[in-house]
């Protein structure tokens, strides 16, 4: 599994500032959001597939993230397909009517699932953890009179460092049961399910010994919540920066057309 | 028919066709059969981790060709093994494996009374949970989970990392007795060649991937270099002996065994 690892090549979106990778994913998450129109949900995904393409992060990726999150992916697009009532019936299946708009809701979910989760892929993959929590500080500096902003950036950054190293645990957990005899293609269902006990128990128990050391660790390095802390690395606006951020910008205001043409 | 592992021609790499790529092991040949005890030195990231993986059947080599017996017969216990642990007593802990064979509940019953005897964990202690054990026993429980399954070859990644001086002479003296009874084949890996001369006979050195020398104990002390290269050393026993005979000891240094060297002093002590 590589979902939300970075990926060190260099590159265009690599080179950028962190603030604007964040802007142009905000920008992408309100976009996804915006409207339910489907041929704007396969438009804001083409846009998330050139963004992570243009990023150098392999292709291959596209197809592991979206398979990682299949059940989700699935989830949704079966409960649109199945619940949506309204449209012209196409086929009953099990007591259910589909119709032609339940389809096409449940497209345009998946779509937008699938752009969030690329997006996030992409920002995760260029941008170096401690480099993405001064990106989303930065972001978030308006509201530093009513909230502790670099904490909370600092959270988040942990929380997406930390994903990564559960990832790896659960790989090093999964080995550990296989060589215990653990063979989900091949047992029965309630060996399975102990199977299934077998990894989750001891990922939850290391979790919770991870986050102790973490927090000892940085305890130990004199952290204190809301001291004042400084940055070794300067941010550097350049002009391919700009230039992405207008263009975000732009995507932006042409959604807003969108939407409001669409109804 | 004999059992035996066969890796011919095996690379691994981790990650492959990324940024990431690391190759862990290079056109690894390697022949193991049935009652032989091997050692597994290599430096930190040589691949030693990643070899027993391959032997275990863990992980699929990307090029070359991995032939391991099937059905619980190779059994590999990782760095670490209590971190597995999920079980609410150290019984069913053990019997997580033979159940996963399909076993009849008897025949399961049998093979773990069989390994927590085996690995000297107490019997009151069999009904604990395995999170209350000592680390020392937890050791023990992690092996006796892996032994249940009642392999022919057993494959042990640093099984001394963490352990007491007492733990570490347990756990030798356990492995022993289990050699003697069953003739498994055992290969391990371990910091230290001293925890490992006295439990094996056949020598595999490695260095970024590649298995830079099959060999015993004694051939391996004939040159040093190997081990002098990779900033690894001879065991204690085989150190001294070669110090002694450079004094003009009437020493014979280059000893197979454990046995042997304990003879040489023996004698030169009259
Ligand atoms: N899960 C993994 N993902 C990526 N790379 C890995 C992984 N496991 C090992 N490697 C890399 O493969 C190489 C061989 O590692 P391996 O763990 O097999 O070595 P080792 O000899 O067991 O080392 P050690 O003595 O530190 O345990 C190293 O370069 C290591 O960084
Ligand atoms: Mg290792």
């Amino acid at each position: 599994m590589v979902f939300g690892r970075y990926y060190p090549v260099a590159s265009f979106w690599h080179r950028r500032d962190p603030r604007v990778k964040v802007f142009v994913l905000a920008v992408l998450v309100a976009m996804a959001l915006l409207a339910k129109d489907l041929w704007w949900q396969v438009l804001v995904f083409a846009v998330c597939l050139g963004l992570f393409l243009t990023a150098r992060l392999p292709g291959i990726w596209v197809l592991r993230t979206l398979h990682s999150f299949r059940w989700l992916l699935g989830l949704i697009f079966l409960l649109n397909l199945f619940l949506t009532r309204a449209g012209n019936p196409l086929v009953r299946v099990a007591g259910f009517t589909l119709t032609d708009y339940g389809l096409y809701l449940a497209s345009a979910y998946f779509f937008r699932l699938a752009s969030l989760l690329l997006g996030g892929a992409w920002l995760m993959g260029t941008t170096e953890p401690m480099l993405m929590v001064r990106g989303i500080a930065a972001f978030l500096r308006p509201l530093r009179r009513w909230l502790p902003v670099e904490e909370i950036a600092l959270v988040i950054g942990m929380a997406l460092r930390f994903f990564p190293l559960l990832l790896e645990e659960a790989g090093e957990i999964t080995l550990a049961q296989r060589a215990r005899g653990v063979d989900f293609r091949r047992q029965r269902w309630d060996r399975k399910i102990k199977g299934l006990l077998a990894m989750v128990i001891p990922l939850f128990l290391s979790v919770l010994r991870r986050s102790g050391e973490l927090t000892q660790a940085m305890e130990a390095r004199g952290f204190v919540p809301g001291a004042f802390r400084t940055s070794h690395v300067e941010l550097e606006w350049e002009r391919g920066d700009t230039f992405s951020a207008g263009l975000s910008f732009l995507f932006f205001l042409a959604g807003l057309a969108w939407r409001w043409i669409a109804g | 028919m004999a059992l035996e592992i066969r890796l011919s021609a095996v690379t691994v790499d981790y990650y492959p066709g990324t940024a990431w790529q690391t190759r862990a092991l290079a056109g690894v040949n390697l022949l193991v059969g049935e009652n032989e005890q091997i050692a597994l030195l290599g430096p930190s990231g040589a691949g030693k981790s990643t070899l027993l993986r391959v032997m275990a059947g863990l992980l699929v080599p990307g090029e070359g060709q991995a032939v391991i017996p099937e059905g619980g017969r190779v059994a590999l216990a990782l760095q670490e093994p209590q971190r597995g642990f999920f079980a609410a007593t150290a019984w069913e802990e053990a019997a997580f494996g033979p159940e996963n064979l399909g076993l009849a509940a008897g025949e399961v019953e049998e093979r773990v009374r069989w390994a927590l005897g085996a690995v000297g964990l107490p019997e009151e202690k069999w009904s604990w949970s395995p999170f209350a054990l000592a680390s020392g026993e937890q050791r023990r429980l992690a092996l006796a989970a892996v032994l249940a399954m009642r392999p022919r070859f057993l494959l042990l990644d640093e099984p001394v990392a963490g352990l007491d001086g007492r733990g570490k002479r347990d756990l030798s003296r356990i492995l022993r007795e289990l050699v003697e009874k069953t003739g498994m084949t055992l290969v391990i890996t371990a910091q230290e060649a001293d925890f490992l001369f006295p439990l094996t006979r056949r020598v595999l050195v490695m260095d970024r991937g590649v298995l830079v020398a099959d060999t015993s104990w004694g051939r391996l002390g004939e040159d040093p270099a190997v081990l002098e290269e990779l900033g690894l050393e001879l065991p204690a026993a085989l150190r001294l002996l070669y110090r002694l005979a450079e004094k003009g000891a009437p020493v014979v240094p280059g000893q197979e065994s454990v046995e042997g060297a304990m003879e040489e002093f023996r004698k030169l002590l009259g």
